[in-house]
């Protein structure tokens, strides 16, 4: 499939729409942890980042958390800035990682590090706004090994996307 | 599905899963706060030293962050007889002929009442 695409606004919009229908279809899906959902959305940016189009997954990170929260109504309350904080950092971990160590990383190891990124952040300002006197624990580690499972399971969800015959292609301006 | 650089990732992961456990047992900030009539005294709790209150007639010694009254001048010697005293213990030593005190405390700077910003 060939998207052709004469701005960047185009394809902003509409894989921005399609990462906040995941993310809020994504409710439905129970897996048997508790706490744990799979960041189905994740497999878009991630499907950018790849593409190396940062910019637009940039955006598209950050419109998701935007729309899902205004539908899920929970816009500009707390656990919108922690998922808001959550986004911006995994979004900075995969990419760094991904500008680093470039085409020897696979999608999936792109995907953990950046769910743990995300649960991190958000355990971060938990601290920050709840309990100043917690250290760095055994808290953290139950964190990174409840975020590996789902992390994997969008990376594998990730690499099918990636496989597909897609091809972003920028129309020359006239 | 796998690639070289993975490794690199999961290493630095399960590094930093692993951290907590790996970390040594930090000194915590207990201090042994020792009442005496109207006195109070902080010692670390890390240090192993013996001393000796003059005015009470009291050996207090102090080791492997445990404290314990030593020696005492009074009858029953109850407070002799407590022995050791461990820091994740919640209790006190009391001599009361003696009128001494000794209990493990957090240190004054991290009793913080409230913060306001």
């Amino acid at each position: 499939m060939k998207i052709e695409y004469g701005t960047r606004v185009y394809i902003i919009a509409v894989f921005s729409a399609l990462a906040s229908l995941l993310q809020l279809l994504e409710i439905f899906i129970i897996l048997p942890i508790p706490f744990v959902k799979i960041g189905l959305a994740n497999a878009i940016v991630l499907f950018f980042i790849v593409r190396k189009q940062y910019l637009i997954a940039f955006a598209v990170n950050i419109f998701r958390v935007f729309i899902g929260g205004f539908f899920s109504a929970k816009l500009f309350s707390l656990p919108f800035i922690f998922s808001l904080s959550g986004a911006t950092l995994s979004y900075f971990v995969m990419v760094i990682l991904f500008i680093i160590l470039g085409r020897f990383v696979s999608l999936v190891a792109l995907s953990v590090s950046g769910a743990i990124a995300f649960n991190i952040a958000q355990y971060f300002l938990f601290v920050y706004f709840f309990d100043r006197s917690v250290d760095y624990n055994i808290t953290v580690s139950v964190i990174i090994l409840l975020s590996v499972i789902p992390g994997v399971l969008t990376g594998i969800i990730a690499e099918i996307l990636n496989r597909q015959d897609i091809e972003l292609i920028k129309k020359p301006r006239i | 599905m796998f690639k070289f650089g993975d490794l690199i990732i999961y290493a630095a992961v399960i590094s930093a899963a692993l951290f907590p456990f790996l970390k040594e047992k930090e000194a915590e900030n207990n201090k042994i706060q020792v009442i005496y009539d109207k006195h109070t005294e902080y010692f670390d709790a890390g240090k192993d030293t013996v001393f000796f209150i003059q005015a009470n007639k009291v050996e207090i010694e102090i080791k492997d962050r445990k404290v314990r009254i030593k020696d005492s001048d009074c009858r029953d010697k109850y407070c002799v007889k407590h022995g050791w005293l461990k820091e994740d213990q919640n209790g006190k030593i009391i001599c009361m002929p003696n009128k001494v005190i000794i209990e493990f405390v957090k240190r004054e700077d991290d009793i913080i009442d409230a913060v306001t910003e």
